[in-house]
């Protein structure tokens, strides 16, 4: 029975972690998401989301695969040394990855199944 | 991360499902739900070992839920029969008072072959000696034989048998296990003058028993040969 208990109790953990890890992944692509929306319109916002990102992206891996954060690292090199066009791409496109992390962490059927 | 639980649950529940669909004879002495967690748990740990793109925790994770989940499924299987029966099954008789089951066989997929190849493990040759057997909820037969094949035993024989008692390994490849001394509450000079009296020290012996009996023939440690 002492076993048993310990079982609910690892259940009841995951289940907790699970929670808060999700809405903490969610919260940093969030904001994430956030500061490339802007930095698509004002470059200077550009290094507060290199910012985000540099402290965010160990904390993304521990949950979301090389896979998903790699290409955010190619887009964030460089930013301030493209063109505005090439700048807004880039940004554009991390706001579609932020959009993907979200999604990816998130529970819905479509992830389960 | 819920995701990765509810998968880990469902697929969890698919594996035993399917494994319990897969019928006894596929099983092999263990139970449904450990043989799901030992096959479970090798793919999901080798995984990102393999992978070092996949995050580690989605791994551990995994190998925590699931042997929570088979820590919780035999303690339901303990306290509910109904939850036993669904998840390990139930023995199924297939020679009942000495008549061969076909139906149950069929059902089982056991073939002749699979039923003689158990029973000879059993040390059971011919099917007629066999008055029950039952093919258990892990996959491997028990058989109780017709009366007239049974054994003699001491009580059938109406004679009472004399007990030994556990005999212990006093002496172990030429030094005295002191723990066995202790379990058998034997004093160490007793071992000595036992040693005195047989001409033999402790490390000329391999292995030396005692039990409610006395001490039992040692059996001397021989000199490595060149071969």
């Amino acid at each position: 029975m002492k076993r048993g208990y310990i079982a609910l109790g690892i259940i009841a953990a995951i289940s907790l972690l699970s929670y808060f890890a999700t809405s903490a992944v969610a919260a940093r692509a969030e904001k994430l998401e956030q500061l490339a929306k802007a930095a698509c319109t004002d470059e200077k916002n550009i290094q507060a989301m290199t910012d985000e990102w540099e402290s965010s992206r160990n904390f993304f891996s521990f949950f979301v695969s090389h896979a998903h954060l790699e290409p955010i690292d190619y887009r964030t090199e460089g930013l301030d040394y493209v063109s505005k066009d090439e700048r807004q791409e880039s940004c554009a496109e991390i706001v579609a990855y932020a959009k993907e992390i979200k999604e990816l962490i998130s529970l819905s059927l479509y992830n389960v199944f | 991360m819920a995701t990765l639980l509810l998968r880990t649950v469902i697929l969890f529940l698919l594996a035993i499902v399917s494994v319990r669909l897969m019928g006894k004879r596929q099983i092999g002495e263990m139970q449904p739900t450990e043989l799901v967690v030992t096959i479970l748990l090798s793919e999901v740990a080798a995984a990102p070992m393999q992978d070092i793109d996949m995050p580690l925790i989605n791994s551990a994770l995994s190998v925590l839920l699931l042997v929570a989940l088979s820590i919780l499924s035999s303690v339901l299987s303990m306290r509910f029969g109904r939850f036993r029966e669904a998840f390990d099954g139930h023995p199924a008789i297939v020679i009942n008072n000495g008549v061969l089951d076909q139906n149950k066989m069929r059902a089982l997929r056991l073939t002749m072959q699979d039923l003689m190849s158990s029973l000879r493990q059993k040390d059971v040759f011919d099917i007629e000696q066999v008055q029950y057997a039952i093919v258990e909820t892990n996959g491997t037969v028990s058989v109780m034989l017709k009366p007239e094949y049974t054994p003699l035993t001491s009580s059938l024989a109406g004679k009472k048998a004399p007990d030994d008692g556990l005999p212990h390994l006093v002496i172990c490849d030429g030094k005295i296990v002191e723990k066995a001394l202790k379990s058998c509450d034997l004093d160490l000079s007793v071992l000595k003058k036992h040693l005195k009296k047989i001409d033999r020290h402790e490390s000329e012996i391999m292995a030396l028993t005692y039990s409610k009996n006395g001490f039992g023939t040692p059996i001397e440690k021989k000199k490595k040969e060149n071969t």
